[in-house]
């Protein structure tokens, strides 16, 4: 037999035995999708610990006893924890439309660009949808805030005409808060005048 | 006479129920089961019930899955939990600000395995949502990891 087979043999059974000792408690910090990695922090009988990079983790045996540091591998974790993985929802997904100066009325582009936001609604069992209007610094604050909520409406709207339920569409207006690009009051912008929607 | 407005006034009383819970029914939820699949039930002041996508998630709710278990929720910060077969997992606080984005999250779990992805609330306030097992407390700074927990040796 060579040492590559034994190796390769030996592989499962370590890794097996490993899992009954220090892993049917575990915790393991997994890397994003864009390659981002956050961080845990552990906090119990031994004190606190922050686990960051991809695939650090943390385990111990049956019972309750501190976690300790282990070693895991990104097939362990597919074992493990597949069908909680497969459980999870479809992320989040963002989307800007843009509107008229003064107006509720969508830009040309972004008209056609609402076909794509509501193409992801459809894609997805039970969509939600949260629609914030905003709007530029051309006008008095009391009135960017009616102005932006009008913006939301009117995309909520949109929504509900094509068949999604009422109570899943959220609108809310955020007047001239939160611009896109900074910009002097009393001045336009057509890239404030926006809603931001998020489908989940 | 008397009659008619004892009547009535039940209709009114009933549709004044009707009408304050179903409006405390959509502000209080936390968030929405996205996918389900195999047994899975929740345990809902006191009642216990099978979930299903679409159905509407709140604070203090106990879920419970099956050998053939498992669920997904999305919440109203975008975080996500899901939950592996024979797992036990508590949603025992959850606040969010939606203009500010400040809020907490707390669950347990209790045993099984769990996903989590973290949302707005720890954009905003990092380590304001925590995952509590029997052996630890889990602070989250973002944003994806996993857990199992053994039930605390049963």
């Amino acid at each position: 037999m060579s040492a590559w087979r034994r190796v390769l043999l030996a592989l499962p059974a370590a890794a097996a035995l490993a899992a009954c000792a220090s892993k049917s408690n575990l915790v393991v910090v997994l890397p994003e999708a864009d390659g981002h990695v956050g961080a845990v922090v552990v906090h119990d009988a031994k004190g606190d610990r922050v686990l960051d990079q991809a695939y650090a983790a943390a385990g111990s045996g049956s019972g309750a006893g501190a976690l300790r540091p282990v070693e895991v591998a990104p097939q362990e974790v597919r074992e493990i924890f597949g069908p909680a993985l497969a459980a999870q929802p479809i992320a989040p997904k963002s989307f800007t439309l843009y509107f008229i100066s003064d107006s509720a009325r969508l830009t040309e582009a972004s008209r056609a660009a609402f076909e794509e936001v509501f193409a992801e609604v459809a894609r997805r069992k039970a969509a939600e949808v949260v629609v914030t209007g905003h709007t530029d610094r051309s006008a008095e604050p009391g009135y960017n805030d009616t102005l932006s909520l009008r913006r939301a409406k009117t995309v909520r709207k949109l929504f509900v005409a094509r068949g999604l339920p009422a109570e899943s569409v959220i609108a809310a207006g955020r007047g001239e808060r939160e611009p896109l690009v900074p910009s002097a009051d009393g001045t336009r912008e057509a890239k404030n005048r926006r809603v931001e929607i998020t489908v989940r | 006479m008397r009659g008619v407005i004892l009547i009535r006034s039940a209709l009114i009383s009933l549709a004044l129920v009707a009408g304050v819970s179903a409006r405390a029914t959509a502000e209080d939820a936390i968030g929405q089961i996205k996918t389900a699949s195999g047994e899975v039930t929740v345990v809902r002041g006191g009642v216990s019930q099978k979930v299903a996508p679409g159905d509407r998630v709140f604070q203090s709710d106990l879920f419970t899955t099956g050998a053939d278990g498992s669920v997904g929720i999305t919440f109203a910060d975008n975080s996500m939990l899901s939950l592996g077969p024979d797992s036990k997992l508590s949603l025992d606080q959850f606040k969010f600000d939606t203009t500010t984005h400040e809020g907490v999250f707390d669950s347990s779990l209790a045993s099984g395995t769990l996903a989590v992805k973290s949302g707005q609330i720890v954009k905003q306030t990092p380590e304001a949502m925590k995952v509590r097992t029997p052996g630890a407390l889990l602070g989250v700074r973002g944003t994806e990891f996993v857990v199992r927990a053994d039930g605390g040796g049963k």
